[in-house]
């Protein structure tokens, strides 16, 4: 009877439920998808936010293994919601690093128009030696954009669009600056050469 | 069959009463701090939100490890007999997961409102440091290496400013240091260039002087200020006309020999007017550069090797036309608009006094200081 007693007390503390390790590889697979995605990068609070929620999942696994009666239907429910988050937060980060990406792009066609306009305002300056200096300053000052416009696609080769963005942003407005500085040079000369 | 059946009792009272008591043990044994482990944990992700991980690492790092202790030592008594487990181990690092993430927290709030004030104040003084350039150097003739430096100096400036605007402070800090480093190399060197030019001062301002006094008898005397790019005619010791003039590509400095494109400072006299076909520049006034004062120098200078001994002193340095193109142009002649060139033109004559020099103003006047 005692025999009993001690089989029927050692099954009531064995675990009735299984860890779901499958669907917490899975979902655990799911947040790096999101972070090599760059959700880190451009949806940080939803990513921090996901973490937390994977931290919650852990906490509610560790709450049932210490029960006697193990029941991870809840973990489960847990996990599908989590996985699903780190879907939705991919998805998201893929779309805000697609718009960055975009916005770097539409600022590379702006700095390379932006490039062709100023070297063709260049060609337009004054040949002789009216002006040349001042225009070899101003071809010095292009140069550097150039070089930055280089930079800008190897950061976007790199995948470093945030990067890229700040530079792109800055080569901008100092083609915008060159682009202003030449066209009042050649006005003032062109005006100043018919006086 | 009695006894049997006493045995039977005695047997179910025995294993009722073992029951009753795992029960109550069972009961009775001692939780795990789940309420404080979710607290800890939202701590830990407001201290992410508030970017802990950035500008508070080594607290966040230490507020993260804590927890994840926490977590171990919770599987370690989950491992354990249901009734020997103990919990304290677990509620130290809660404990300690709760007042690292507030520490992290609030370290990093600080941290990057101090950064972001910091890197505020850093913009507006490098802002300040370019403006400067512009107000004082962008229009000097300086040499490329300092032009470059500048414009790189702006660029990484710029790209400082986009950082700090998106709250990228770390980035924003390393290309502000970038920036500041390079717009001071640049306004250094301009400045000491400028400075080192304006040692000879006080020679100008005798030359200014002698200028005006010399004019005092109703002799006409023409004064060039370099820097001003401005050509004054003194009369009686009144200024009676300005005109703006263009110098030549590396004016700033005295002409040292033919080909450096440096209008000379001195004091001169017209050698020479010249109008119609005497001269491409529409009219033209030549002086009598090199002057004695020039060709000393010059010998001076080839002696002790600092010019070649091929160098060439050069000549024909005049006041002429075909100017007014808002650059300097010369190979060191001082151009004027053809207007203004008829009007000095008829002013003066041949002999005519003419005073060069690099600035009528001191120099803490011209930097503002």
């Amino acid at each position: 009877m005692i025999a009993l007693t001690a089989v029927s007390i050692a099954v009531l503390f064995s675990s009735c439920g299984k860890v779901p390790q499958a669907e917490i590889d899975a979902v655990n697979a799911a947040i790096e998808a999101a972070n090599t995605a760059g959700a880190s990068v451009y949806v940080a609070e939803d990513f921090a936010a996901l973490q937390d929620s994977m931290l919650a999942v852990n906490e509610s696994i560790e709450a049932q293994n210490g029960k006697l009666f193990k029941n991870f239907d809840g973990v489960k429910a847990q996990l599908a919601v989590v996985s699903q988050l780190a879907a939705d937060t991919k998805v998201k980060a893929e779309t805000r690093k697609e718009e960055v990406k975009q916005e770097v792009i539409a600022l590379q066609t702006d700095v390379t128009k932006l490039l062709a306009s100023n070297n063709a305002l260049i060609a337009q300056a004054p040949k002789g030696k009216e002006g040349a200096a001042a225009l070899e300053a101003i071809k010095g000052d292009n140069g550097l954009v150039e070089t930055s416009l280089t930079e800008v696609s190897e950061l976007v080769a790199a995948d470093n669009f945030m990067a890229a963005l700040d530079k792109a942003k800055a080569a901008k407005e100092k083609g915008d600056a060159i682009n202003a500085e030449l066209s009042e040079v050649i006005a003032k000369y062109a005006k100043n050469k018919k006086r | 069959m009695r006894r049997l059946k006493r045995k039977l009792v005695w047997s179910l009272g025995t294993v009722a009463i073992v029951v009753l008591l795992v029960v109550l043990a069972v009961y009775q044994r001692p939780q795990p701090p789940v309420s404080g482990l979710k607290t800890a944990r939202e701590a830990l992700l407001a201290a992410q939100n508030t970017n802990a991980v950035r500008y508070a690492s080594e607290a966040y790092v230490e507020a993260k490890t804590a927890y994840d202790s926490a977590m171990h030592y919770w599987a370690v008594e989950n491992d354990r007999f249901i009734l020997a487990r103990n919990y304290s181990t677990v509620e130290y690092w809660v404990a300690q997961t709760l007042r690292k993430a507030v520490e992290a927290g609030e370290l990093s709030g600080r941290r990057a409102a101090s950064a972001d004030n910091r890197l505020k104040q850093a913009l507006q003084e490098a802002e300040n440091q370019s403006r400067l350039y512009d107000r004082y150097y962008k229009h000097l003739p300086l040499p490329a290496a300092v032009t470059r430096n500048h414009n790189r100096g702006v660029m990484k400036l710029a790209e400082a400013k986009f950082s700090w605007q998106n709250r990228r402070f770390n980035e924003a800090e390393a290309h502000l240091a970038e920036a500041e480093g390079l717009l001071h190399h640049s306004n250094e060197k301009a400045e000491a260039l400028v400075r080192a030019w304006f040692g000879a001062h006080s020679s100008w301002q005798k030359q200014t002087q002698q200028a005006i006094r010399q004019s005092n008898g109703g002799q006409k005397v023409i004064l060039v200020d370099k820097l001003a790019h401005r050509c004054v005619v003194y009369q009686t010791g009144k200024i009676i006309r300005t005109f703006d003039v263009e110098l030549g590509i590396n004016w700033l400095g005295d002409k040292q020999r033919k080909g450096d494109k440096a209008t000379p400072e001195g004091v001169y006299r017209i050698s020479r007017k010249k109008a119609g076909g005497q001269t491409k520049f529409y009219k033209a006034l030549l002086l009598n550069y090199p002057n004695d004062r020039d060709r000393a120098r010059f010998a001076a200078a080839k002696r002790n090797g600092s010019l070649s001994a091929k160098a060439d002193i050069g000549s024909l340095i005049e006041i002429h036309g075909m100017g007014g193109k808002g650059v300097d142009w010369t190979d060191g002649c001082i151009a004027l608009h053809n207007q203004d060139m008829d009007a000095l033109f008829r002013l003066v004559s041949v002999g005519t006094p003419v005073f060069i020099v690099g600035s009528v103003r001191p120099l803490n006047e011209v930097l503002g200081e």
